[in-house]
């Protein structure tokens, strides 16, 4: 007898999945799970295996609440809703508002009184007087059109990265910088993710898409540093799957600045202002780049943007290069503790009133803010039990973070973010080790290819800029074609390895 | 052996990926000694357009480094999956990066993954797989072809990979894996890939997927 995977447990996030409509919600016994107009009753998912499908029952009144009944199968109503008669062709069909007898109201009726989808459909198609006349193809492709609305089967599944980053694109690409399914899992390969590898991650922007990624393909062992600009670090995917803390171990978070201070970019200057000087030659471009990225709206995000990553504002000089102690570390908070924004949700991305899945957001923006704070709050977590999920406290984290940079040999640098990437890619290069590779993610091209020639001009190989089509195919029986639509944004991304030129610079004598 | 963790430098018996140019990549198995077309072993040296390698002096380099050759100079590049699908021996046509890395994603895979695989090939895929799923997780992998099988086999060993995979010589379409509800995951790569279905499932844990690719080109996928 076949063993049941993990049950559906109280507490956890789970995605929950109607037709073609996904939504990420922590199931609270006492609460009810909001799905579009319905809502409904968590207690009946509850123990259930995971990847189970549901039959919701309409418990009629105003709330809409269904019940949930577990069942084997769904059913394809165009396979169970057989018409006596079809015709060959379309000859005889006409376009008229006339062909269907049952009206709004009286479906809207039938819903409430708990009809069930079939029912329904089955009603729709015995008052269409154009039903008998269309080919078998069509009668199929009208009663699978039906059912999509009166759709009543939902299926509760584990949040994966797959499962999140299609939800994230499917409602709102730009959100993710158009960083599609296809795209996200070659900047995995690109990389060369392998458990106990240490890799960093400049991303902001993304939701944290490619943080959780890497996280999930690390699968506690290894190390992954996220950098990040502006106050703080975005959870968003990282919160939804439910990451063990061994698992989460392996995440250490780390401002840029702070690390910049520790690490300048010209380490000869001796003002702030003069490393501003590469920064300043690409700003033009990187600005207008730049205002055209962020109409996605980053205005919360205070801090410095993009074109002056590189220019340490904060700090007073550049310190020396050194692995700070924990005496040390004390010269790092005061940026860290200091210009701490708490932005309310994390949600630096967009307001989180706008769109259905505001509710997921919602959930998951209380749930990343209430830990961040117990995370800013550094004493809390030193006294016996942590009530955060996360290992470290933020200092913790930032000081992990720098001694694991200062060796300066990571096994993959991952660039995902809304500023220009070349100035921050020439900066983070420093930190990967010889033979590793490294990729950076951009909504559009022009970026990556001046990152292409910088990046060649510091000497790197295999050097490539691609980009890939994802198309979705109608698989039916000599109905077999790709769909009519098919998304053309999913982004650029440029790869290459790091290597060491030394020998170049001797004379060959050979 | 250099596929199974990170190294800095080149040891006896790794495999090295050459890098001349974009186009001029390969990948050389660090030995004194390498058997001739006619079976009789000769001293390694490796020819290219910049001139002969000795292969014996990549010991002790750092990867990442120039390779001094007698016309000019190379790249010593340490093995990555997606470097070995570039430059591995074909004995089938083989799945390359684009596909390998949505089969990942799509299959969910992760440190600790079990899956099942068929065919073998030429072991792009495998690699992939192996380098995603380790330390934790296992492959099965399977081909008609027993030379093929046997030679999948082989490079497995030789690069460290053995504890982590079972090739088998097997015809899963007529024999199915022998394998109960064991895989997280299967990968069907078949001319017939619904003959394999049921065992499929057989095989599978009950929440498991499975992916196959029809036509070369069209991908189904159940659960």
């Amino acid at each position: 007898m076949r063993e049941d995977g993990p049950a559906i447990c109280d507490g956890k996030n789970y995605i929950i999945i109607k037709g073609s409509f996904m939504k990420l919600a922590k199931l609270k016994t006492q609460k009810q799970c909001q799905l579009g107009r319905a809502s409904v009753d968590v207690a009946g998912l509850l123990g259930h295996p995971v990847g189970t499908q549901f039959r919701l029952h309409s418990g009629g009144g105003k709330q809409r609440l269904m019940r949930p009944e577990p069942v084997e199968h769904t059913e394809d109503l165009a396979d169970a809703i057989a018409a006596d008669e079809s015709a060959a062709d379309n000859r005889n069909l006409l376009a008229n508002q006339t062909s269907q007898a049952m009206t709004k109201e009286r479906i809207m009726e039938m819903r409430e009184q708990g009809a069930t989808g079939r029912e329904i459909v089955t009603t729709i198609v015995d008052n269409s007087t154009s039903f008998q006349g269309k080919t078998e193809f069509s009668q199929a492709k009208y009663v699978r059109k039906k059912q999509k609305k009166y759709f009543e089967f939902i299926s509760v599944q584990e949040p994966t990265v797959r499962l999140v980053a299609s939800m994230y694109y499917m409602q709102d690409p730009l959100k993710i910088m158009n960083l599609r399914v296809d795209s996200l899992s070659q900047l995995l390969t690109a990389c060369s993710v392998r458990p106990g590898g240490r890799y960093l991650v400049l991303e902001s922007g993304c939701l944290a898409v490619t943080v959780a990624a890497v996280l999930e393909r690390l699968g506690g062992h290894g190390h992954l540093v996220h950098l990040f600009q502006g106050g703080t670090p975005q959870r968003h995917a990282v919160d939804a799957i439910n990451f063990t803390s061994d698992q989460l171990a392996c995440l250490s978070c780390l401002d840029l600045r702070t690390l910049m201070t520790h690490h300048p970019a010209d380490p000869t200057a001796s003002a702030p202002t003069a490393s501003a000087a590469p920064a300043s030659g690409a700003s033009p471009a990187s600005a207008e780049a730049q205002a055209d990225k962020t109409a996605a709206a980053d205005q919360k995000t205070a801090a410095p943007n993009g074109e002056t990553a590189l220019t340490a504002e904060e700090s007073s000089k550049p310190a020396a290069d050194g692995i700070p102690s924990s005496g040390g570390g004390g010269d790092a908070t005061p940026i860290d503790g200091g210009d701490e924004v708490i932005t309310d949700g994390g949600d630096d991305v967009t307001p989180a009133t706008e769109d259905p899945a505001a509710a997921a957001e919602e959930v998951e923006g209380t749930e990343a803010q209430e830990s961040r704070k117990r995370r800013l709050s550094g004493s809390q977590a030193e006294t016996g039990e942590r009530k955060s999920k996360y290992a470290r406290t933020r200092c913790e984290d930032s000081e992990l973070a720098l001694n694991m940079l200062s060796s300066k040999e990571m096994d993959g640098l991952l660039l995902c973010c809304r500023q220009h990437p070349v100035n921050l890619l020439r900066y983070l290069l420093r930190f990967l080790a010889v033979s590793r590779p490294f990729a950076v993610f951009c909504p559009y091209k022009e970026p990556l290819l001046e990152c292409y020639f910088a990046m060649k001009a510091e000497g790197c190989i295999m050097l490539k800029v691609t980009e890939t089509w994802l198309r979705n195919y109608q698989v039916l029986p000599e109905r077999t074609h790709p769909e009519i639509n098919m998304s053309g944004g999913g982004g650029y991304i440029l790869s290459g390895f790091k290597v060491d030129r030394s020998l170049n610079r001797a004379a060959v004598t050979d | 052996m250099s596929f199974k963790e990170y190294k800095t430098h080149v040891e006896m018996g790794d495999t090295v990926i050459l890098y001349l140019n974009i186009k001029n990549i390969h990948a050389i198995t660090v030995s004194e000694e390498v058997k001739n077309k006619k079976g009789n072993m000769v001293p390694n040296i490796f020819q290219t357009v910049y001139g002969a390698l000795k292969v014996k002096d990549l010991i002790g380099m750092k990867y990442g480094s120039q390779v001094q050759m007698t016309r000019g100079w190379a790249f010593a590049l340490h093995p990555t999956p997606e470097l070995w699908t570039l430059t591995l021996p074909h004995r089938t046509q083989i799945l390359y990066t684009p596909d390998i890395s949505m089969v990942l994603t799509q299959l969910e895979l992760r440190p600790g993954s079990v899956v099942c695989e068929a065919g073998t090939g030429s072991g792009s895929l495998s690699h992939a797989i192996l380098r995603t799923i380790a330390p934790t997780g296992h492959l099965h992998t399977f081909d008609f072809h027993e030379q093929r099988s046997r030679l999948a086999a082989e490079e497995f060993s030789a690069h460290g990979l053995g504890d982590y995979v079972t090739a088998r010589h097997r015809d899963v379409c007529g024999e199915g894996f022998d394998l109960d509800s064991v895989a997280d995951a299967v990968f069907l790569d078949l001319p017939r890939p619904y003959d394999a279905v049921p065992f499929a499932k057989q095989a599978l844990k009950k929440s498991g997927t499975v992916l196959f690719s029809l036509l070369g080109g069209l991908n189904g996928k159940l659960r």
